[in-house]
């Protein structure tokens, strides 16, 4: 059961090796978190995350291998990662992202399918599991990484972009559904993040380090707001990015 | 308030936690005894229903370090220096917070956390550093009442102890809040003192033992009348207090 700060003591992490993921569990753990699943595509890169799981205070932790193309069995594994918890699940977060070379994937359908099956597909699916759990049990919180360019797509990385802002809006709707059922959903909008899925890429005004968006999440967490922020700035450089003319934010989005 | 146990049979004092330097600490204190039947002259009186109210949530923050400050320091030179033989209604004596309706709406959308632990009487100094670690972190505290306590019952989960009270409503808001309680459990915890589960909204589950030391008196008698769990709370599955 979670916290007045809404700090879980069972958390399930699909997309559990990405080093946001990684970030966050650890401050979980260092708050309540005591069971940590871990679900992702590498095992050994899991299993160093539930090392670190427990290192940082969780005292039971377990993984779980899937693939995030494989869209009709995410209710599969949403099922199997809620029966290793046990018990009441407080947190799922949903990390599952995929960056990908948008110059070689525009033109290829397999390629950019698969873009939209792992940024959005497989997220989809699973949150009707989770959804499907949750409110059973009457309690609990989805955690889902959005990011902030899902605010508005642009030319450069339209598959990922535009996938993610697919992801951002429905699960706005899942979030109006939950009311009212104890379950809530919140979306978490990180800016550019110097992580592994964004090596060697030139950086953008507002980044930030994976702990920064940790310590945002945190807070988001306590405050129950629908959408976090990291850095917060973004919620006003946000809406500069809706209003300004399509010129001017194609130019400024060249990579 | 220790030097008036026996004098009177309830003391309260509301403490200005925002004060620091020689006011520290400054209170207003208030002691009452149950009006004897044939004392008064009026008729039994109910509880008056509150004029004052609070219309709809506050914007998030109203309640911040500069705005308590600023209402401790009217409400402590608003009490009079020395009042006695005042009659009270119980609600206006236990519950003076009611006087205002929908006071919760004061802290907004992000709400508060009460926060109330018991200590000895050998334990005093655990209220002051207490305070002063809040007030350190700049983590304020819109209510501070504290109180004596007598033994505690025959109750296996019964938290009074002969000593010390003290209550908090700390307003959500600074990042620092979560940690700076998690202190506070540290220190009451080694001054052998415990946690108020009517009040706890965020204590960690190992802390519990070491707290309420007739605990597994009480497990084994839920889980011999309560074999399949039926009987749980969402304090009672954060606490681990059960199965």
């Amino acid at each position: 059961m979670e916290n007045a700060f809404g700090q879980p003591q069972n958390v399930i992490v699909l997309g559990g090796s990405s080093d946001i993921a990684r970030a966050i569990t650890k401050k979980l753990c260092t708050a309540r978190a005591h069971t940590v699943v871990l679900a992702g595509r590498n095992q050994q890169l899991l299993d160093e995350s539930a090392k670190e799981a427990q290192e940082y205070g969780a005292t039971k932790t377990d993984t779980l291998l899937f693939q995030a193309e494989e869209v009709a069995k995410a209710g599969e594994v949403v099922s199997a990662a809620f029966d290793k918890v046990g018990e009441n699940v407080d947190l799922v977060i949903i990390a599952v992202g995929l960056l990908g070379n948008q110059r070689e994937l525009e033109n290829d359908p397999l390629g950019s399918a698969r873009m939209a099956d792992v940024n959005y597909t497989w997220p989809v699916a699973a949150l009707g599991e989770i959804r499907r759990r949750l409110v059973a049990q009457g309690s609990g919180r989805i955690l889902v990484i959005s990011s902030v360019a899902s605010v508005r797509v642009y030319r450069d990385a339209y598959l990922y972009s535009g996938a993610k802002a697919g992801l951002d809006r429905l699960c706005q709707g899942i979030a109006e559904s939950l009311k009212g059922t104890g379950v809530t959903l919140q979306l978490l909008r990180p800016g550019f993040v110097r992580s592994k899925m964004t090596t060697g890429q030139k950086e953008a005004p507002f980044t930030t380090g994976v702990n920064e968006v940790a310590e945002n999440t945190m807070r988001g967490l306590a405050s129950g707001d629908l959408v976090i922020w990291s850095p917060p700035i973004l919620k006003y450089v946000a809406v500069a990015m809706r209003l300004m003319p399509n010129q001017i934010w194609q130019k400024l989005m060249k990579r | 308030m220790q030097s008036g146990d026996d004098a009177y049979k309830y003391s309260v004092a509301w403490v200005d936690c925002m004060s620091k330097g020689s006011s520290m600490g400054r209170a207003i204190l208030t002691r009452g005894d149950h009006a004897p039947k044939d004392d008064s002259t009026k008729r039994l009186e109910g509880p008056k229903p509150a004029k004052l109210f609070v219309p709809f949530n506050a914007p998030s923050g109203l309640l911040n370090t500069f705005t308590i400050k600023a209402f401790n320091e009217l409400w402590f030179r608003a009490a009079p220096k020395k009042k006695v033989g005042q009659p009270q209604s119980l609600s206006a004596f236990f519950h003076p917070l009611d006087g205002v309706r929908d006071w919760n709406r004061l802290y907004g959308k992000r709400g508060f956390v009460q926060y109330q632990f018991a200590v000895p009487d050998n334990a005093g100094e655990t209220v002051k550093k207490a305070i002063e670690r809040l007030s350190s972190s700049g983590v304020p505290s819109f209510l501070a009442v504290l109180k004596r306590f007598g033994a505690s019952n025959d109750g296996m989960l019964s938290f009074p102890m002969p000593g010390w009270t003290l209550a908090l409503d700390l307003p959500v808001g600074p990042s620092a809040l979560p940690q700076v309680l998690d202190d506070l459990d540290e220190m009451v915890l080694s001054a052998g003192g415990r946690i108020y589960f009517a009040k706890d909204s965020r204590l960690s589950h190992e802390k519990v033992r070491a707290m309420y030391p007739r605990l597994d008196e009480f497990l084994n008698v839920k889980n011999r009348v309560d074999p399949e769990d039926r009987l749980i709370s969402d304090l009672s599955r954060r606490l681990h207090i059960g199965r």
